[in-house]
């Protein structure tokens, strides 16, 4: 079933005797593209789970009405980062802690991981992601972790590919810098 | 060139340090999660209410203070039009229209009859002040037995 295209799948979900096994597939084929972008963005597993379960339901409510007008791919790249950024955005109106505070909880939670290594580059990129804004936080996840090209960023995110490029150099001149400082 | 190929030769120009491909994941996710996830999920979705994208929808409590306030602004444009048309004049001048169409209907001699049985009081204040015509007008009419009877009631010194 994960071999379907996202076509199929669609089709599939329209179709009432095939709705549930259509949404498992697709489930399978994106579950971990969105677990992930979502960890990255939120930190913690529970957070992260619960704004992947939140994207799915979304998923669920919004794909028999999805007019196509983009790809699936894209549209449910969109659902999870709006999910994402929402789910930040309520924990800034929840917390009393300014935001350098809240860029150092994270990076607390980050070192908190049983497999934290303070002197490994991957852990040093992971604490260095935390310290970026959230918009250059989500485009580099994006591009680094996820391998989105430009072009379909820019769909996604409804940012010209220049100003994409422009967010990805300074996100990456930080992290060289915090590296270089730590 | 591969989107792979790309992000490598990108990072290698903007960070030299960073390694090119992670040689061992950092975060994991616990053992299992994604085997899981799927079912979770659809039972998570079947069961969440839908959050349909609502246009417009009242509920009954809604549509009383709805229609009350329909009627209190009904009632206040009426309000300002109707004394709207009272200051500039207009509101007057339609009812002085109405009155003298209405008035003009009555007989002349009704209102002669009328305005001269009744100028005693309209012109006069007080009893001392009524004027022997006024008092003949007044008693114009009676039989003389029920005068008669009335001064048999109330002794002339009485009503002085």
């Amino acid at each position: 079933m994960t071999r379907y295209t996202d076509q199929q799948l669609l089709f599939e979900f329209r179709d009432p005797s095939t709705k549930d096994a259509a949404f498992t597939a697709l489930a399978k084929k994106y579950q971990e593209k969105i677990y992930w972008l979502a960890r990255r963005m939120v930190v913690s597993h529970e957070d992260a789970n619960d704004v992947a379960q939140n994207t799915f339901v979304r998923i669920w409510n919004g794909l028999e009405k999805f007019r196509e007008d983009s790809q699936l791919y894209t549209w449910i790249y969109r659902i999870a980062t709006n999910e994402c950024l929402s789910f930040l955005e309520q924990q800034k109106r929840k917390s009393l802690a300014s935001l350098s505070e809240q860029d150092q909880e994270r990076a607390e939670s980050v070192k908190a991981d049983a497999h934290f290594d303070a002197q490994k580059l991957e852990w040093k990129l992971e604490l260095a992601i935390q310290q970026l804004p959230e918009r250059q936080r989500l485009v580099f996840i994006l591009r680094y972790y996820q391998e989105m090209p430009y072009e379909q960023m820019s769909k996604l995110l409804e940012t010209s590919e220049g100003a994409l490029k422009a967010s990805y150099h300074h996100a990456a001149k930080k992290i060289e810098q915090y590296i270089l400082n730590h | 060139m591969e989107i792979k190929e790309e992000i490598q030769d990108e990072l290698k120009r903007l960070i030299p340090e960073l390694p090119l491909q992670q040689q061992q994941p950092t975060i994991q996710a616990p053992n299992g999660y994604f085997e899981q996830l799927p079912a979770q999920l659809l039972a998570i979705a079947k069961s969440a209410p839908e959050k349909r994208a609502v246009l417009f929808q009242l509920q009954p409590l809604q549509l009383k203070y709805y229609v009350a306030a329909a009627v209190t602004i009904g009632i206040l444009f009426f309000s300002f039009y109707y004394f709207a048309d009272l200051a500039s004049g207009e509101g007057v001048d339609s009812i002085n229209q109405w009155a003298k169409q209405e008035i003009k209907e009555v007989p002349a001699e009704h209102i002669s009859l009328y305005t001269d049985q009744t100028s005693a009081f309209s012109l006069h204040a007080t009893a001392a002040e009524t004027e022997n015509k006024d008092v003949a007008l007044l008693i114009q009419g009676i039989q003389q037995e029920e005068i008669q009877r009335l001064l048999n009631d109330f002794p002339i010194t009485e009503m002085q």
